[in-house]
């Protein structure tokens, strides 16, 4: 798990740097309200064809735990989460903004978000080496179940309205049949255009979704600026104190634990983790007035649990290729693109590369919280960044990265066109990952489907239930649709009930 | 336009595409088309679906607008026309084609801010891509 060749290429010139670029990015993008942890993995996504796989990794993680972190200091400053999942954060943390102790809040965040952070690259480096054997047992029906429970919980979970999530993701299905049948090399929906043969290629289309996108969201209010009050930081003290940690640091440990269960699921991200950290810490707390009146365990509760699925979160997508959260599905891509399937052979064959990439996303959150209670200072005038400098930023750096891909002017074409898809489908309320998830595990779906097809003997369906995982597999994923019809129905009879 | 004739008109749309689409489909040789028409009839089902959820669910939600503006499409327009210019003038000369019209459209008063904006913007991607990444940025077009 730990070895000097591990640390060596660690502690390489290359893989600090990249560690350390990803956690000012990562800082800088959740410090800036309206930029996400998706945004900045698929800004930075093409960025990382020029480097060695562990460097790549390491830069991309260290964005996405920074991301999340950064997003608990405008949730702190002026009550706009950066991130959905530092809205938690933002109740208690804003009241002790209003009180002037706005250095306390952030020193209790940073705490609570490196510990989180931590504890769940110790949950991953623990649970993802075992659990990986499971993917020995994996055959073609599996490997189809498996995409399509991947697709259903992620698509169910991630919208509010899960016939729109399932949509979206069969969409990526359908996008990923575009180009030369694998078997007969005909070409399937390219209508005269050559581009096409080859198929979709995911990067553009990540970039499109989710950075231009944005990009195109954030022009429609160019001129919108935040107000923030001036922060009295004559006394900045970096370090927790004793005292502080004393008292929050069974909260952090429970929270961190929540996150950790809640980022295994595929689908449930930081927001449902810090949301139901925050009240497990209410309702455990012996103090409960305090809760929304500037509670340090509030807003340690919140930031431990939403760093803590970062790490949880690569534990399905490293073991059996289903990501945790949306970014874990920009992730997932970024392993694809640097030959890394994920499986057991990420614990064997690739093993130097993973570890690296599990330490370094545990030395990431360390360096996070000192860089991030270095950088709070300067807050003020980063999140003052207006949209008609951002928006412009974002597009040709979009335009550029995709290029970059394989200086190929039609990846360029496909992110823009992706572009206009996402904001649509953001407007649209349909939600973009579920068809990026579509689009990269297309490909194994249908490989599964139509392997199955020439093995089985009695109709397909039989033969996928004729196996045990994936018969459970396709019970979870009944039970997860099932779930969310019972969720749509109750949603109904309460706003019936409101109306009457 | 209200939410929920949104919601109805895109799935009759996407319900009308996946049947021309499935017509497609059925021509493909041997196995090539059975995934395809599976994920195109699952389309079909979630779209019929979401247009009955649309008719019968939150019916008093139809007052709700719903609308796209216009500056987010002009972007997008300006965007997708500097890289097709891209091909015949060159990656930088459409850049600064690009940049400076989203300033304008963007209503940037600062005038220094489009000159101090191009060159930041242009060294950085500059030296991060054409020298860090190896892009031939350059080439492009030529």
């Amino acid at each position: 798990m730990l070895s000097i060749d591990i640390l060596l290429d660690l502690f390489s010139l290359t893989n600090l740097s990249a560690i350390f670029f990803g956690v000012s990015i990562g800082l800088l993008i959740g410090m800036l309200p309206g930029l996400t942890a998706n945004l900045g993995v698929a800004l930075l996504l093409p960025v990382t064809y020029g480097l060695e796989p562990t460097s790549a990794l390491l830069l991309l993680v260290s964005v996405y735990t920074s991301a999340i972190y950064g997003g608990s200091f405008p949730a702190i400053l002026i009550n706009a989460p950066g991130t959905s999942a530092s809205a938690a954060t933002a109740i208690d943390g804003y009241v002790l903004t209003e009180a002037g102790k706005f250095n306390t809040a952030i020193r209790i965040s940073t705490f609570a978000s490196v510990f989180g952070g931590i504890i769940s690259g110790f949950a991953l480096l623990l649970i993802a080496p075992p659990l990986s054997l499971i993917s020995l047992k994996f055959g073609p029906a599996q490997y189809f179940m498996l995409a399509v429970f991947g697709l259903t919980i992620i698509g169910t979970l991630s919208s509010g309205n899960f016939i729109k999530g399932l949509i979206a993701g069969s969409i990526g299905l359908f996008l990923s049949t575009i180009g030369s049948d694998l078997d007969s090399g005909y070409p399937r929906f390219v209508f005269g255009f050559n581009g096409l043969i080859s198929g979709i290629n995911f990067v553009p289309a990540v970039i499109g979704l989710f950075s231009l996108s944005q990009a195109l969201v954030l022009s429609e209010n160019p001129h919108k600026t935040i107000q923030i009050n001036k922060i009295k930081i004559d006394k900045w003290k970096f370090l927790p104190k004793f005292i502080e940690t004393q008292k929050i640091f069974l909260t952090c440990f429970i929270s961190s634990i929540i996150g950790v269960l809640v980022g295994i699921l595929p689908g449930a991200g930081g927001d449902i983790a810090s949301w139901v950290s925050y009240n497990e810490a209410k309702r455990f707390s012996k103090n409960k007035s305090e809760f929304g009146k500037g509670s340090l365990k509030g807003i340690a509760a919140s930031e431990a649990a939403n760093n803590a699925v970062t790490g949880s979160a690569l534990i399905p997508l490293l073991t059996l290729g289903i990501p945790g959260s949306t970014t874990a599905a920009i992730l997932l891509g970024a392993l694809l693109i640097h030959g890394l399937v994920p499986g057991r052979e990420l614990f064997t064959t690739h093993a130097d590369i993973t570890y690296s990439v599990i330490w370094g996303f545990i030395f990431a959150n360390l360096l996070m919280g000192i860089v991030g209670l270095y950088v709070a200072k300067y807050f003020g005038k980063i999140a003052r960044i207006p949209n008609y400098l951002l928006a412009p930023s974002i597009i040709l750096l979009s335009v550029v990265g995709s290029y970059a891909i394989g200086n190929n002017i039609q990846d360029v074409y496909t992110m823009v066109i992706f572009g206009l898809f996402g904001y649509l489908m953001r407007k649209l309320n349909y939600p973009p990952a579920p068809l990026i998830l579509g689009l990269i595990l297309g490909p194994i779906a249908e490989t599964g489907f139509r392997q199955s097809q020439i093995l089985a003997n009695d109709g397909i369906l039989l033969y996928i239930l004729s196996n045990n995982i994936s018969l459970i597999l396709f019970v979870l994923t009944i039970i997860s649709i099932l779930s969310s019809i019972y969720l749509e129905l109750t949603k109904k009879i309460n706003y019936e009930k409101n109306i009457s | 336009m209200s939410r929920v004739k949104s919601n109805i008109i895109i799935s009759l749309l996407l319900a009308t595409a996946t049947i021309i689409l499935y017509l497609f489909a059925k021509n493909f040789p041997g196995s090539a088309k059975n995934f395809p028409i599976t994920v195109l009839v699952i389309i079909f089902i979630l779209s019929i679906g979401q247009i009955i959820v649309s008719l019968h669910r939150f019916k008093n939600l139809s007052q709700k607008d719903f609308d796209i503006p216009k500056k987010p499409l002009i972007v997008f327009c300006l965007s997708f026309f500097c890289v097709a210019l891209m091909e015949y003038i060159g990656f930088f000369a459409s850049f600064i084609l690009l940049l400076v019209s989203l300033f304008y459209l963007l209503k940037v008063e600062n005038k220094r801010l489009y000159i101090v904006g191009t060159i930041i913007l242009f060294t950085f991607i500059f030296v991060v891509f054409e020298f860090g990444l190896k892009v031939s940025l350059l080439k492009i077009g030529f």
